[in-house]
């Protein structure tokens, strides 16, 4: 039976399934946790605090949904409970996965069919229907949940007028088991290799049958071939059923005779506007009729989904409108939904973690649709790039000097425009109790900059920075901070703007920047605590851009401490190893046992030395049986594996590719990763820095350099105690460690030397294959 | 490649031939028919992703590449098990070589209780889009955390016994399950495709992986690997691996971003060509 009443939220429903374009779901994403600084695709979670206000540095990339949001509070209407509720839910279901996922089930009436006897099983009913041929394939749900529980209550109205066992039921019953035959249509029968073909239609009544079931089964018979996909029959079949008085279908047979054309209008291979046209003016009759029915709200909704697909500018300008008025929570989400349904379907997904910037441009959305509304001209102007689109944002400021525009100008702008200035000014008047003050002067500070005009984007930023009272979600601070950093006049203020508490550690597994556990974070009303790392660019600068004499300076700094501070101390100290610093080694020794008390044997050792063989001896032998210890820091949550442990994901003992300047050092996430020396250093510095980082990397692949130094001093210190050990630790940093074609050579000459010259030591027995 | 002296060499090749007969006796009522025969032997060298959203592939040479196309997305929410079929329509030539995609995924706010019923009720799903003429393989797409993997690991030995035997099963896997994390070992499918993109924290590894040639440790079937166009420095790894990794790899299927258009499928096709001839 198809739908008897219906719901407004059906056509939202069907909206849902019709137009849903699913998040672009990448099956592809680590296990492993991952630091993230700066949230780019929506605000840090909760997005309670967001909704309520504390919008903190608004990101281009952001959802647009976000966008919404932001620029209500921006325009200074801001939303009030109802509405953050409305939104909120919205949202919630869009990261939750659970967006355009109910839970479709048959149960109502396979219920109310159960309680008649004598019918037998019923056929399974699959409510979506896949349209397949050579060249083209699809699916749709055919059969609403609505149209089984209406189906279940016809049946219990008829048991109540023919009785539970008449005949008139059964008839009934069967009917309608053919009628939903066609929810799923045929299948495929593998066994037989073909089709099976459509399944029989329900017959009319016998001509001496009751009139209400005669009209019953005209109805039944007209559904089975809407539900088919036979939408020409099935529009004169609900047409004639609309003019006979006498049946109890009357009334919501022109509704179905829309949904008809609706159907026949999209479901095709191409859109048939005609039809969708037919449908528009069928919709508009039934609402502008004198006789009001109760199917006007469903009417309603279900000419909103046509001039969705006749009228895409119009609906952006309705909803933009509707956005900006006070709504209930339910509508507003509606709305929200179907303005950034219409937008996706228009210019893109933003949601992808990944923008090229090509979904950016400007003109993705037609002129007309841009021009709308402010809102949808905001958004566009504002997830856009290059001149125009500044040029633009500028003259909407000009005209309206309202504060969405003038973060649409600012984010634009680049300092060698001559209208930057203008907004500068403006920018200096912007209090910081404005929505928009985070973001205003984030990218003020960046034009001061880049302008000349540091010592002023710095007492900016710290002023902002040192303002407890400010609400500054974790993102909005991380960017601020790292905009800082890169103002640094000494290596002691780059460490404090670089020491930074990520926003969100998650194993990101499908690049929404979502923490593993939403469910739980979504609930809270506090930001995650995180412990304090280096982002990637932080990261590149202290790898690739310090020489040993500043990364000493930061060992020792007292504002890291913890895993960080470890992490800092141990590349230092092995870097200063490696390119032969013995003095700076030296000096951070006492600081490394300080910090890794495991290597404290090691470390002794290693002081007691006197040549520089015997010290680096005693550093090889270190590195190799502590696998994560590396002449270089590690981004974000740092290694998985403690320092002394195999890591299972092969990250032991470095690559050569991961040293500075090294292919792997340069890449993350598919992102060139380039950066340029910190301003403050001399050119001396930036000359030491470039020297070490030379022979640092000549040093290459760990394991095959540490076999090579293993090797040479068991050669000559065969009677050293510790060199069986160290044999058999090179070998097993070939097999676990980052390996190239010499690697098997250099383990099999370990493992040699090894067996050749200590065959009865514990360390002999336990080496048991060279890799 | 592990290396021993001679003297270790006879017992330890007995042992292991002993262990490799025990463990193949011990595993075989766990199998379906051997995979002796390659079910995807027709699949071109290069495979288009056509994710959930309007694609026309009319334009494809279907002897050039074959079309995976995201049929089904099963949800999993507490107890519930919520199929939604591909709703957004995909035109592609005729001869096109076909492989339905259904991706799996967990329900952030009400994690799925991975129970017998849901299994049953997913590997329904997944069986219900092969049931077509012009499927000729089934390829199960999932993020299976640590605690999750027993369930994927049965569900995809309950699909394999239900799929016909001429449908082929293909696996997509994050590259860190074939490097380091190897836990798809003895799954009955007929193929495993590492995906080389969106790796976030893993990439490093992988890439030191390829680079060094260690390449992908054993995995059932494993002929193919997964770029996507806009990540083309894994490709040129892959390319420029200095040992055989890639002697296996028969097949390699491109994820892209955004809508395929002619220009971005011809593009994809003759760079992936030009990865495919330095092998």
């Amino acid at each position: 039976m198809a739908a008897k009443t219906l719901k407004p939220s059906i056509a939202i429903s069907l909206l849902t399934v019709l137009l849903l374009q699913a998040l672009p779901a990448l099956s592809c994403g680590p296990f492993l946790d991952y630091a993230i600084f700066v949230n780019q695709i929506h605000p840090d979670v909760p997005l309670s605090r967001f909704v309520s206000g504390e919008i903190g540095l608004i990101q281009p990339t952001y959802a647009r949904s976000y966008l919404f949001v932001a620029y209500r509070y921006l325009c200074g209407k801001p939303l009030n409970k109802d509405e953050q509720a409305g939104v909120l839910s919205l949202l919630d279901k869009r990261l939750s996965n659970s967006e355009g996922y109910q839970n479709l089930s048959p149960g109502a009436w396979l219920d109310a069919r159960k309680a008649v006897p004598g019918i037998g099983q019923p056929p399974e009913v699959n409510l979506y229907r896949t349209v397949e041929g050579p060249d083209y394939y699809s699916s749709y749900l055919n059969c609403y949940p609505e149209a089984l529980s209406n189906a279940a209550s016809t049946l219990n109205e008829r048991i109540k007028k023919f009785g539970l066992s008449s005949q008139a039921v059964k008839d009934w019953v069967a009917a309608q088991d053919l009628v939903f035959c066609h929810c799923a249509g045929p299948r495929y029968n593998w066994q037989e290799k073909k089709a099976e073909t459509e399944p029989p239609f329900p017959q009319p009544a016998p001509s001496g049958a009751d009139p209400l079931t005669r009209a019953d089964r005209a109805y039944q018979i007209a559904s089975a071939h809407f539900y088919a996909g036979q939408f020409d029959l099935a529009e004169r079949e609900f047409t004639t059923i609309a003019a006979d008085n006498d049946s109890p279908w009357k009334e919501i047979a022109p509704y179905l005779v829309a949904r008809t054309l609706v159907r026949k209008g999209t479901l095709g291979k191409e859109l048939d506007r005609s039809a969708l046209v037919l449908a528009e003016k069928q919709l508009n009759g039934m609402l502008t009729s004198g006789s009001p029915t109760r199917f006007q709200p469903a009417c309603r909704e279900l000419l909103k989904l046509v001039r969705f697909w006749l009228y895409p500018d119009e609906m952006l300008n309705e909803l933009s409108k509707a956005l900006l008025g006070r709504q209930s929570a339910d509508d507003l989400a509606s709305s929200l939904y179907d303005y950034t349904l219409i937008w996706d379907r228009t210019v893109g997904d933003t949601r992808s973690a990944w923008p090229t910037g090509e979904q950016h441009k400007p003109g993705a959305l037609s002129e007309s649709a841009r021009q709308s509304g402010d809102l949808t001209d905001w958004i566009s102007t504002f997830q856009s790039s290059g001149d125009l689109a500044f040029k633009h944002a500028f003259a909407r400021w000009e005209s309206t000097h309202a504060l969405p525009w003038l973060i649409a100008a600012l984010t634009l702008s680049a300092p060698t425009d001559q209208l930057s200035g203008k907004l500068l000014e403006e920018a200096r008047k912007v209090q910081p109790l404005s929505a928009g003050y985070l973001t205003v002067w984030y990218h003020a500070s960046r034009l001061l900059s880049q302008s000349g005009k540091q010592d002023e984007a710095r007492k900016k930023l710290d002023q902002i920075l040192a303002n407890k009272s400010m609400p500054m979600p974790p993102s909005a601070r991380n960017a601020l901070m790292a905009q800082r950093a890169c103002l640094a006049r000494n290596v002691n203020e780059f460490l404090q703007y670089s020491v930074r508490r990520p926003a969100l550690i998650t194993t990101d597994s499908d690049g929404n920047e979502l923490p593993d556990n939403y469910d739980v974070a979504t609930q809270s009303k506090a930001f995650p605590a995180t412990k304090p790392g280096f982002d990637d660019r932080t990261t590149l600068i202290v790898n690739q851009k310090l020489p040993l004499s500043l990364l000493k300076q930061i060992a020792t700094s007292n504002l890291l401490s913890g895993d960080l501070k470890r992490d800092v101390v141990q590349a230092v100290w092995v870097r200063a190893v490696l390119i032969g610093n013995d003095t700076v080694a030296g000096e951070l020794t006492a600081a490394l046992k300080g910090v890794a008390p495991p290597l404290v044997p090691f470390l002794n050792l290693y002081q007691k030395a006197e040549s520089r063989a015997d010290k680096l001896f005693a550093a090889v032998h270190m590195i190799l049986a502590n696998p994560g210890m590396r002449p270089f820091v590690s981004e974000g949550v740092g290694r998985h594996t403690v320092m002394s442990k195999i890591d299972d994901y092969q990250d032991n003992w470095w690559c050569a590719g991961a040293l500075p300047g090294g292919p792997l050092a340069e890449d993350s996430r598919g992102q060139e990763r380039k950066v340029d020396y910190p301003a403050f250093l001399s050119a001396q510095e930036r000359t030491q820095a470039q020297d070490e980082n030379k022979r640092l990397l000549a040093i290459g692949t760990a394991p095959n350099f540490l076999a090579r130094q293993v090797v040479a001093w068991a050669t000559e210190h065969r009677q050293d105690a510790r060199v069986p050990e160290a044999l058999s630790l090179a070998v097993k940093a070939t097999r676990f460690g980052c390996s190239d074609s010499t690697t098997t050579q250099l383990s099999k000459q370990a493992f040699q030397l090894l067996h050749k010259n200590y065959p009865a030591s514990p360390w002999a027995k336990r080496t048991k294959y060279w890799y | 490649m592990i290396h021993q002296t001679r003297r270790f060499y006879i017992p330890a090749f007995l042992a292991i031939l002993l262990v490799c007969a025990l463990s193949a006796l011990w595993k075989a009522p766990e199998l379906r028919p051997p995979l002796s025969t390659d079910k995807l032997a027709g699949c071109p060298g290069i495979v288009l992703w056509a994710w959930e959203r309007p694609e026309d592939l009319q334009y494809l040479d279907p002897n050039r590449a074959g079309v995976a196309f995201l049929a089904c997305t099963v949800h999993m929410r507490g107890v519930d098990v919520i199929p939604r079929p591909r709703l957004q329509p995909l035109k592609l030539p005729p001869a096109a070589y076909r492989i339905a995609v259904v991706r799996i995924e967990s329900d952030r706010l009400s994690p799925p209780a991975l129970s017998s019923r849901q299994l049953k009720a997913v590997s329904r799903a997944i069986i219900e889009v092969a049931r077509s003429p012009f499927v000729r393989a089934v390829q199960v797409d999932f993020d299976a955390k640590q605690g999750e993997r027993k369930f994927y690991r049965a569900l995809l030995y309950d699909i394999h016994r239900q799929l016909p035997p001429a449908v082929g099963l293909s696996l997509t896997a994050l590259a860190s399950w074939c490097t380091g994390d190897c836990w798809l070992a003895g799954l009955p499918v007929d193929e495993v495709v590492p995906m080389l993109f969106r790796m976030g924290a893993d990439r490093e590894h992988v890439l030191v992986q390829l680079q060094s040639g260690r390449g992908f440790a054993p995995t059932p079937g494993l002929v193919a690997v997964g770029v996507a166009t806009d990540e083309p420095e894994t490709g040129e790894a892959l390319a420029s691996s200095s040992t055989g990794i890639l002697d296996r790899i028969r097949r390699i299927y491109v994820f892209s971003p955004k809508r395929w258009s002619a220009e971005a499928v011809t593009a994809t096709l003759a760079e992936v060509q030009q990865w495919q001839q330095r092998l």
